[in-house]
């Protein structure tokens, strides 16, 4: 029976075949069931965490208003337009104002506080000579203080950092929408994620090797690679995005999945800032919102889609208008748009305004130490809630002075320094902060303050050099042994170090004044008395008080430290001239007041905390010796700027072979650091005169502010003595200073001065001095 | 007769999917994204000098000289404006409510309107003395007393909040 065994081993072995099939299929169907899962989990945890992650919006500090606060009309009506505020005839609606000459009528917004509601307000703002004089309401009655609405200044995701303008379905225009789908993916309200036909003709169309009108990936597809930052086009890949698109569908509604497109896809670059949603690309390429967009505008956006280099309107116009063209056709075609419509907008210009760097991220620096207080103060957490409006301390105006100041100063520097020798490009920093508060107000990167590079404010560190000496003074007056008017030998001095080995400080000049007060050793930045106090006090006790000031770290107490061989950045010098402002009284500096929730509660808020960190008399006596370095000392060219009768305390710094040049000073109501130099650490032939200090001069006379005021303290006493001598000083002999010293210090009288005694005795005096500086 | 059942539909499904992406492979790659070059080049910063021979160089041009400086009549603690003291209020309603942090918030407003007012950092220093905080209490009363100088009265105050906080 040959058939029977042949059917038999057929059926035995086709049932074999079966099960081993069988088996098979149900291990490779475990294993992608598994696999499915995984990605399953993976894309909708990205679905729904960018649906709900909304940006926290951030904003500069709110204007006060009451009468006697410093402020001129045009800065007002400046705040209000930045504000959006809107001139108007009548300003019966939130957000208008009218100007009537020095006098404005504001309708203000309301908004919600950290510290309760602000309600909006209809107030009449009278000025007189720069000064607010009055401020009352509708009625007439006199207002004590309003707050209007803060600034936005930008969004930020905490999460990830990156910024967008997110839109609702209904702020997405249905043109968008609909010519997204024609040119893209025309199948995309039937398809479940792929769409075989729309690759096949992909396919067919790449064989025929005519122009590309439709890639064969969905909208879906698209969306599901831009979440996956890999522009590895592996075969495993294109599995995952395949899947994924499919699960994604099954997941979620038609409708959702195209407004994530929207706010998702990869549009551009600006800088190292990527543009990603049509929202900012609206912004980045028009300046103007999506809804204002005509239809040229929209077809170029969804033209840019397919390759936003390729396709950059800016690098490539010709490219970029004839595919926009292409996709008004197809938008014609299709019925999205009329024929006419399209016949019009293919003759209009692409009309991209401004430049790709022109729109990198406004206020990077300040944005970047804003991002580094919220990861350093917040819990993240409580960072990831959705809509979250961050408070912070930045005061547009005078950050819009400092950029202007530091790029123009730069600017000028080069140009007067070219004609003398070449040398690498110059950078700088600045930093501005309060005086009796920690508030940073302004923060320059860099030259160029709207690249996002690297943040020399806050990370540059460079040897500050003598910005270090208040710092060795405010030791000695703290230790009682030493006042403004201490006479300290000008001398040349050797040290014997620990290692051995000597070390002889000199002046810069290589000359030599002989005896000095400690006020003009200050301000004249004199080496050798100030070694001479600082070993005295002993460099472990300036250290700690550096520290104490609000250094991080104590820097190493080695002698050089007294002349500035410390690396700081100019966010750190801050610190410490914030809190020699601050009457010695130390106040970590913060950018970030308080952090709200959607609902304007506030999920934390910044505590002001200060500690007492020097004794305060002290710190008078030193503060009002500063203010001889622009008076008397190496810092009078700055005179040349500042108006004639305000008065700063500062420091000028200039580190070894020229390489830093810092100034750090304050008036009442601003303490400024800038610091210049090289990136590459190069000479640059600057001091801290001659190169960060007339960017600081200019700046500070920029601001307005009062001078600084000296506090009378407790067992000080103001006496006027020679600021050459240190000797007692009368009108017609020596140059006479006044300075606040301990009640009970006796200034020496000086023999040639006295009355009978004139100006001739005043040369003899000069005389002796150097001669005495000749023979030491 | 049949040992399993035949796999055709998950198969196709696969077939289908892997044909998808090799084709997929066969359309034009995005020109895309190019990767962000930094723009600045990071600096380096050479180590500081062990022994660093500073020589700060004056640029000495030719200043106006000093103006004569007259000596500065005696001072005592302004009078708080009107805008501190609507903002004092509000503090001390939220106070008397057991409302801290709202309290001190107004008064931090205030020190941004009136910084040296020895009578806004004295509130301050008695909501934290409220709080608990009594090391936060002292240190404001000592920055009050700092501003107060020459006012017998204030300075009476600010030595006892800082007496206050440091018996807790």
């Amino acid at each position: 029976m040959a058939r029977k065994p042949r059917r038999g081993l057929r059926q035995y072995l086709s049932r074999r075949v079966l099960v081993g099939l069988g088996v098979g299929a149900g291990a490779i169907l475990a294993v992608a069931a598994a696999y499915i899962t995984l990605l399953d989990r993976q894309i909708v945890r990205q679905f729904e965490g960018r649906r709900w992650d909304l940006p926290a919006q951030v904003y500069a500090r709110p204007l006060e208003i009451y009468a006697g606060l410093r402020l001129a009309p045009d800065e007002l009506q400046h705040e209000l337009t930045s504000l959006g505020y809107a001139a108007t005839k009548k300003a019966d609606t939130q957000g208008t104002f009218i100007r009537t000459g020095p006098r404005l009528a504001v309708h203000t917004r309301p908004f919600q506080f950290w510290d309760g509601p602000e309600p909006a307000r209809r107030v009449s703002i009278s000025f007189s000579d720069g000064i607010v004089s009055a401020l009352a309401d509708a009625r007439g009655n006199d207002v004590a203080l309003i707050r209007l609405d803060p600034p936005f200044i930008g969004n930020i995701f905490t999460t990830h950092g990156e910024d967008r303008i997110v839109l609702g379905p209904d702020a997405v225009p249905a043109m968008l929408l609909d010519g997204l789908k024609v040119v893209e993916d025309r199948n995309f309200d039937r398809h479940g994620g792929v769409s075989p036909k729309a690759i096949a003709r992909a396919l067919w169309a790449n064989v025929r090797a005519g122009e590309i009108e439709q890639g064969g990936s969905t909208l879906t597809q698209q969306l599901v690679r831009s979440y996956f930052l890999d522009n590895r086009r592996t075969l495993t890949r294109k599995l995952r995005e395949a899947l994924m698109s499919v699960l994604l569908e099954l997941h979620f509604e038609k409708a959702d999945i195209l407004n994530a497109y929207v706010n998702e896809i990869y549009l551009g670059q600006a800088g190292d800032r990527a543009i990603h949603g049509f929202g900012l690309a609206s912004q980045f390429y028009f300046g103007r919102p999506l809804a204002e967009l005509q239809s040229q505008d929209i077809a170029l956006l969804i033209a840019i889609v397919r390759g936003p280099s390729y396709y950059d309107p800016r690098r490539h116009p010709q490219r970029a208008t004839e595919r926009r063209n292409r996709v008004l056709d197809l938008m014609a075609q299709f019925g999205v748009i009329d024929a006419e419509e399209a016949k019009r907008a293919k003759r209009r210009d692409l009309g991209v305004k401004g430049t790709a760097s022109s729109f990198a991220s406004y206020n990077p620096a300040f944005m970047d130490l804003v991002r580094r207080e919220l990861r350093a103060d917040y819990k993240e957490e409580d960072l990831q809630n959705a809509g979250l409006r961050i408070m912070t301390t930045l005061d547009p105006r005078i950050q819009a002075l400092a950029e202007r100041r530091l790029a123009e100063g730069l600017t000028e520097l080069e140009r007067s320094r070219s004609k003398r020798r070449k040398g690498s490009e110059l950078d700088g920093a600045i930093i501005v902060t309060g005086t009796q508060t920690p508030d940073v107000v302004a923060i320059v990167g860099g030259r160029n303050a709207r690249l996002k590079g690297f943040n020399r404010a806050l990370d540059a560190k460079r040897p500050i050099g003598s910005l270090v000496k208040p710092v060795v003074y405010l030791a000695g007056f703290e230790s009682g042994r030493y006042t403004a008017a201490t006479v300290i030998e000008d001398a040349p001095l050797t040290l014997k170090l620990d290692t051995g080995r000597t070390w002889s400080p000199q002046n810069y000049d290589k000359t030599y004044r002989g005896p000095v007060p400690a006020v003009r050793a200050l301000a004249e930045s004199l080496n050798t008395p100030t070694v001479r106090l600082g070993m005295d006090v002993g460099p472990k006790r300036v250290s700690a008080l550096m520290k104490g000031l609000g250094l991080e770290n104590a820097p190493r107490p080695l002698p050089s430290m007294l002349l500035g061989s410390v690396a700081l950045a100019p966010i750190e010098v801050a610190q410490l001239y914030n809190s020699l402002a601050n009457g010695g009284f130390r106040s970590p500096l913060k950018a970030v007041r308080a952090v709200l929730d959607a609902e304007g509660k506030p999920l934390e808020r910044y505590r002001l905390k200060i500690n007492r960190a020097a004794d305060p008399a002290a710190v008078q006596a030193l503060n009002a010796s500063l203010t001889q370095v622009v008076a008397r000392g190496t810092g009078r060219v700055a005179r040349t700027w500042l108006p004639p009768d305000l008065v700063v305390a500062g420091k000028t710094g200039t580190s070894d072979d020229l390489r830093d040049s810092w100034f750090a000073g304050f008036t009442n109501d601003h303490v400024t650091v800038v610091w210049v130099g090289a990136d590459d650490n190069s000479p640059t032939g600057l001091t801290g005169a001659s190169g960060a200090l007339p960017v600081w001069a200019r700046l500070v006379a920029d601001y307005g502010d009062a001078g600084y005021e000296p506090m009378p303290a407790e067992g000080l006493q103001d006496v006027s003595f020679d600021f050459a001598t240190g000797m007692m000083a009368e009108a017609g002999c020596g140059d006479p200073v006044t300075l606040p010293l301990p009640v009970g210090t006796v200034v020496p009288p000086n023999p040639l001065c006295g009355s009978g005694f004139n100006g001739l005795e005043g040369v003899a005096e000069q005389g002796m001095q150097w001669l005495r500086g000749l023979i030491n | 007769m049949t040992g399993g059942q035949s796999p055709a539909g998950p198969t196709a499904l696969l077939a289908a999917l892997l044909l998808a992406i090799l084709a997929a492979g066969c359309v034009p790659p995005d020109m895309g994204r190019p990767q962000p070059s930094t723009t600045a080049p990071v600096p380096s910063t050479a180590p500081p000098p062990a022994v660093a021979v500073i020589r700060p160089v004056p640029d000495l041009g030719e200043a106006p000289p000093a103006p004569a400086e007259p000596l500065p009549a005696p001072r005592t603690a302004p009078p708080v404006s009107s805008a501190s003291q609507a903002l004092l209020t509000q503090s001390r309603s939220h106070q008397a409510a057991g409302r801290y942090e709202q309290a001190a918030a107004s008064i931090e407003r205030a020190v941004r309107i009136e910084p040296r007012q020895p009578v806004l950092w004295l509130e301050l220093g008695n909501i934290r003395l409220k709080e608990g905080d009594f090391a936060q209490a002292e240190s404001m009363g000592r920055k009050a007393l700092s501003l107060a100088t020459g006012d017998a009265t204030l300075t009476a105050k600010a030595e006892q909040l800082i007496a206050t906080a440091k018996k807790r």
